[in-house]
């Protein structure tokens, strides 16, 4: 706990792992459904499969990101690892979220 | 860190890295997916090991067991849960033997 900048930085993020997790395990039962298990196939092309995909992505990659730094708070001590490590997780959000809507906003066309 | 090697110790470690690994999965879902949308030959062979069937089973695997026990840690954090939280994990693997066998027969 001794890096942590406020008495209640942990706690949103606490809460905010569970509400997206019970979000994803919601869509995630839609996206296996319809797109990998689905009898018929789907038009994923179409601007509410867009919508869905797009936040299936925003959802999944603050769950990842949440989740990879609770582990990077529990097992790594030194503080410019840390805060390196923090970074990285910002950049891969970054670049993951770039890589979903540029793939998902013109999907189809 | 020491490890107390008990069921809800246990459960909490699978967790962690059931939940690791299905995030570098779905990372790469992602990645694969921007390859064939984008034609990018290189990720031909990534799309071909994510879409193997022993992958897939593992994942199908890590996955219903993330998906169960995440649920599991619900019920103790926001009910009562934690006064049956070893019943509670039991119920959720026989729970997730039968979804994962279900899915199986359908691969």
């Amino acid at each position: 706990m001794a890096y942590q900048t406020s008495s209640n930085a942990g706690a949103f993020n606490w809460l905010f792992q569970r509400i997206s997790g019970i979000l994803i395990a919601i869509v995630l039962v839609i996206h296996l459904g319809a797109v990998h298990f689905g009898a018929s196939p789907v038009d994923l092309g179409s601007p509410s499969w867009k919508v869905f995909h797009v936040a299936f992505v925003v959802l999944l990659l603050y769950h990842i990101l949440n989740g990879y730094w609770l582990i990077v708070e529990d097992y790594v001590r030194i503080h410019w690892l840390r805060v390196s490590l923090f970074g990285l997780a910002w950049v891969m959000g970054l670049v993951f979220l770039i890589l979903g809507f540029v793939t998902l906003v013109p999907f189809g066309t | 860190m020491r490890y107390r090697w008990q069921t809800g110790a246990t459960s909490w470690l699978v967790h962690r890295i059931t939940g690791a690994a299905v995030g570098i999965y779905l990372l790469l879902h992602i990645l694969g997916q921007f390859g064939m949308k984008y034609d990018q030959k290189g990720l031909d062979g990534l799309r071909n090991f994510l879409t193997a069937k022993a992958v897939v089973v593992i994942l199908l695997a890590f996955l219903i067991y993330h998906s169960l026990n995440g649920i599991r840690e619900l019920i103790i954090d926001f009910g009562n849960g934690a006064l049956y939280h070893k019943k509670l994990f039991w119920v959720m693997m026989v729970i997730g033997l039968v979804i994962f066998v279900t899915t199986l027969t359908t691969l």
